[in-house]
Parts: structure tokens; sequence; C-alpha cells
């Protein structure tokens, strides 16, 4: 791989990291982030294409209120770079290295939410002071860190000879890495289950049976679904708003709080 | 003539908020939780936000430090849900520094009473909607063979509705002020909030029939090629009954990541047993 590779990079993973913690851009969505390593490293389509597959896995993980998730950010850079760079593994090998680099991404990311209280201190001194730029600053710093989250790991993976992990990566059974490749059209239940199990109330399940009996009856194009689901939806809100304003409304609030008793139930 | 040197003085001292301070307050937003931290949560991240409104509206030392310091206090909402608070803190702060009646504790109360009714909100909307169905439909665009277009569409299609939406939240709240709280009993949350799951379990529904395999080695049964047109439909309620085992194994709480390594398990165990190909 030639220097300048090397160099994007890593500015990839820095921002991938950086991403990954403010939720907001979602450049560490591995369909973003593993097309930018694969554009990196002079290898897109490979990179589009197991950006899409991951994204499947990781489409569910999410960190909510302060529960922290299983990284994405990390295992996305990470395969890629295996899969689109000089390692050049099979897209199977990609997506069995992800789970453990989501681990170790994890670990990191509490490690340093942890251990941020120790900069916190220092922007409550700068607010003692009154000194906006220096606070600021500390807020930069530790963006900064979290990009190096990923940007150190990607570094290391780099240093070792894609050589040696292409043999590890041959080294493991055929029927391992196969039985890995079937299983992604299963695991993908995982991730619509966290945001199922997220959403779920009594009537909203007969909206997932709906959704799903449409798609295997009549086997329409996802877009065609979309559209219908966007109709249905708005069909439903104008329905059910309609109807509050008459007599139906005391009937409405006793359901609504069904649906109260039963999330707090669970 | 008192009263008039008065008034050019304050007028000199109580700055009013420029466009130039409401653009950066809005570009900021955008890096709220970079110091995310267990032990005050996004308070960084909003005095953050809010320092160049700090930096106008109160030259004065004294001032400038205990604004510094309050917006320091902890703080935790949706990410995107937060410029609604902040539109609506950017005009407490100015009727602060213009002398109205708003104390430092109503500016910190209307803060918390706003986070956890936002939170509740954005996370299924943004994280549990938007999100899994915008990745989802670009990832059908990356496997139909329009490479590029896939990631293309989900990026810009997020960052548009995001920072169109962070703006005009930023900018409602600025001009309603406290009034938003009114929103949080009309309802419209309600509607919005439903909507969402709506559309969203529509098309969780869609995904699992797309998206959801097991690929079960159908050939090996002698029953089975006689009745191919029976395979769409089991191998659809097979994904359906997958999907609701991992529902239940979620409610036991067990983590996703020990979900997928036993799904990986299975697949090998199948493949090696000739069950799944």
């Amino acid at each position: 791989m030639a220097l300048s590779a090397w160099i994007l990079t890593l500015i990839v993973a820095f921002f991938v990291g950086c991403d990954g913690i403010l939720d907001e851009w979602q450049l560490f969505q591995p369909l973003v982030a593993c097309t930018l390593i694969g554009i990196a490293t002079g290898n897109m389509s490979a990179g589009i294409l197991l950006g899409a597959t991951l994204q499947m896995i990781t489409i569910g993980w999410m960190n909510v209120g302060a529960a922290v998730a299983p990284d994405v950010s990390l295992p996305a850079v990470i395969s890629a770079l295996l899969v689109c760079g000089p390692a050049a593994l099979s897209m199977k090998h990609g997506i069995a290295v992800a789970i453990p680099f989501a681990v170790v991404g994890q670990i990191l990311n509490v490690f340093i939410r942890k251990r941020m209280g120790w900069l916190i201190h220092r922007a409550d001194r700068a607010a003692d002071d009154g000194d906006l730029r220096r606070m600021n600053r500390i807020h930069l710093v530790s963006l900064g860190i979290q990009g190096m989250r990923v940007m150190i790991p990607t570094l290391l993976v780099m240093l070792i000879s894609p050589r040696y992990i292409h043999q590890l990566a041959s080294a493991v059974p055929n029927v391992v890495t196969t039985g890995i490749d079937i299983s992604v059209g299963m695991v993908a239940a995982v991730g619509f289950a966290i945001i199922i199990n997220m959403m779920a109330d009594k009537a909203l399940w007969w909206w997932l049976i709906g959704g799903f009996v449409l798609a295997v009856v009549t086997g329409l194009n996802i877009f065609v679904l979309t559209i219908i689901g966007l109709v249905l939806t708005a069909v439903y809100i104008w329905f059910s708003n309609r109807h509050p304003d008459s007599s139906h409304d005391s009937g409405d609030v006793d359901e609504l709080d069904d649906f109260d008793r039963d999330l707090d139930d669970l | 003539m008192n009263q008039e040197s008065h008034q050019q003085s304050t007028g000199k001292q109580l700055p009013k908020l420029q466009l130039t301070d409401f653009v950066s307050v809005f570009w900021r937003s955008s890096f709220e939780q970079a110091s995310w931290n267990y032990e005050r949560m996004q308070n960084l991240g909003f005095a953050y936000i809010m320092s160049p409104a700090i930096k106008r509206l109160y030259p004065d030392k004294q001032e400038r430090i205990a604004a510094m310091k309050r917006h320091l206090l902890f703080f935790n909402t949706s990410p995107i849900m937060q410029s609604l608070v902040t539109g609506v803190v950017l005009n407490l702060e100015e009727q602060r520094a213009d002398g109205q009646p708003v104390s430092a504790e109503d500016i910190s109360a209307v803060k918390t009473a706003m986070m956890g009714p936002l939170g509740g909100i954005g996370d299924p909307v943004w994280l549990g909607t938007i999100r899994p169905v915008l990745s989802a439909l670009a990832a059908s665009v990356v496997l139909s063979g329009f490479g590029i277009y896939g990631p293309i569409l989900f990026f810009a299609g997020w960052n548009l509705l995001r920072l169109g939406f962070r703006y005009s939240a930023q900018k409602f709240g600025y001009q309603r002020g406290t009034d938003i709280i009114n929103l949080f009993g009309s309802g419209i949350l309600k509607v919005v909030t439903r909507a969402s799951a709506v559309f969203g379990m529509f098309m969780m529904g869609t995904f699992i029939a797309k998206w959801v395999r097991i690929d079960f080695n159908l050939g090996r049964i002698s029953a089975f090629p006689h009745f191919v047109w029976l395979d769409r439909g089991i191998s659809a309620l097979a994904a359906m009954l997958l999907t609701i085992i991992c529902i239940w194994l979620i409610r036991k709480r067990l983590s996703p990541i020990w979900a997928i390594i036993i799904l990986f398990i299975l697949g090998v165990l199948g493949y090696a047993g000739g069950i799944l190909s």
C-alpha cells in the first residue's frame, strides 16, 4: 500500500472515530465508513459491498440514554481495511473479524467515557476563570481522543504483515467461514429485534405483521413497500386524529393507558 | 437626560445575539457528544454549543463565569432533539442578559424539564426509525447493483434531515421561548412519535421478509421438490420466528453480541451437519 493510502486510511479512521461518539454525521455507520476506507485503499466496490453487509448486522446497535452499545466504528474500519487493503481477506473473513472488534471498540469507548471525568474537571476550572476558549479546547481534545480510539488500533493492524494476516485467515477451516457466511442472513434478525423491542406495544405488532405479510405475499420491491408504508402511516394518523374530538376520546385514553401498563410490565 | 444616558450605557453593555452567533451555535451543535462522560454526560457539550452566545451576551466576567458554570451542570438528551433546548435557552439567556426577570435556576429548570421528554421521543424516532429505514434502503440500493449511490443516499438523506431539523428546531425554540413547553402537552409530539413508530414497525416487517434468511438445505428433504411453492412461505415464517426468538432473548437481557455469536455457532454447526447451505 502506498504511503498516501496509509495516511488517507488513518485520516478516515480518525474521523470515523470522532463521529462514533458524536453519533451525528453517521460517517461511522459501516455503509459510509467501509466505503471511505475502500476509497482510501483504492478498492471502493469491495468496501461498499462489505459496508452494506455489515450495516445489516449493526443496524440496531444504538446508544440510547446512557447505555453504550457494541461499537460500530472500529469494526467497520478494521474489517474494511482487511478486506480492501493489502491483506485482501474475503468478505466472510471480514465479517467474522468485525464481531471481536465490536467488543474491543465498546470496551475502549466505555473506558474513555469513564476517564473523561478528568477533562470535565479541567473544564470546570476553565469556567472558574471564565475562559471560554480553554473550555472549548477541552471539548475538542476529548473529540480527538475518541478519534484516536479508532485510529490507533487501525494503525496497529496496519503494522501487522498482510501476508501473516492472510495466512491466519486461511488457517481457519472452511466449515467455520462458510458457516459464518451462511449465518449472516440470520444475524440480521438480531438488529431488527433490538429495534422492535425498543418500540413494541400491542397495536404496533399488527403493523409489523402487516408489513411482513405484504412483503411476503406480494413480493414487491422494497422501495415500493416504503411508499406504501408512508401512505398507510399518513392515512392512519389522519384517521386517528379525526376521532379523538368525538366521543371516542375516553376510549383512546384508556387504550394508551393499557399500552403504558404493558410497557411497565415488560 | 439621565435616563437617556442610562439607556445608552445598557445598550452597550447588553448586546443582542447576532445571526453569526446563531449560525455558530447551530454548527457546534453537530459536535455535542464529543466529551460524553459518565459524570455529567453531555454537560460540556452543551456549554460548548452555548459558548458563542455566552461570549456575546456576557462581556462581564462574573456573569460569564456564572453562565459557563450553569451550562456545565448535568445534561443528557437525544442529541438531535437538543437543538430545541438550545433554541429555548438562547431565548432565555438573551432575556436574562437584557435584565428581564429570568433567574439562573429558571434556565436550568427549563433544560431539565425538556431533556427527559425529548430524549424519550428523539431516540425512537431518529435511531429507531429514520436511521434503520434509511440505512436498510441504502443497503438495498447497493445490493441492487447501484454501488456508490447507496452510501450517498444514506449519508445525504440523513444529514439533510438532521441538519434541517436542527436548524429549524433551534430557530423555533429561540422564537417561541418557553411557550415550547406547551407543545409537550398538546399531543403533537405524541402524534409524531406514533407516526414514526407505526411506520418503523411496518418497515421492520418488510425488512424481516426481505433480509432475514435461514438457508435451509431443502434439497435434502425428499418431499420438498414437489412443494417448491411452499418454500417462500416457509422460509419467511422461519425468518419471523427467528426474529421473535431474538426479541425474546433480548428481553432476557442477552447482549446482541452474544446473540450474534450464538447464531454464528448455529450457522457453523448447521452447515457442518448439512441442514443449512
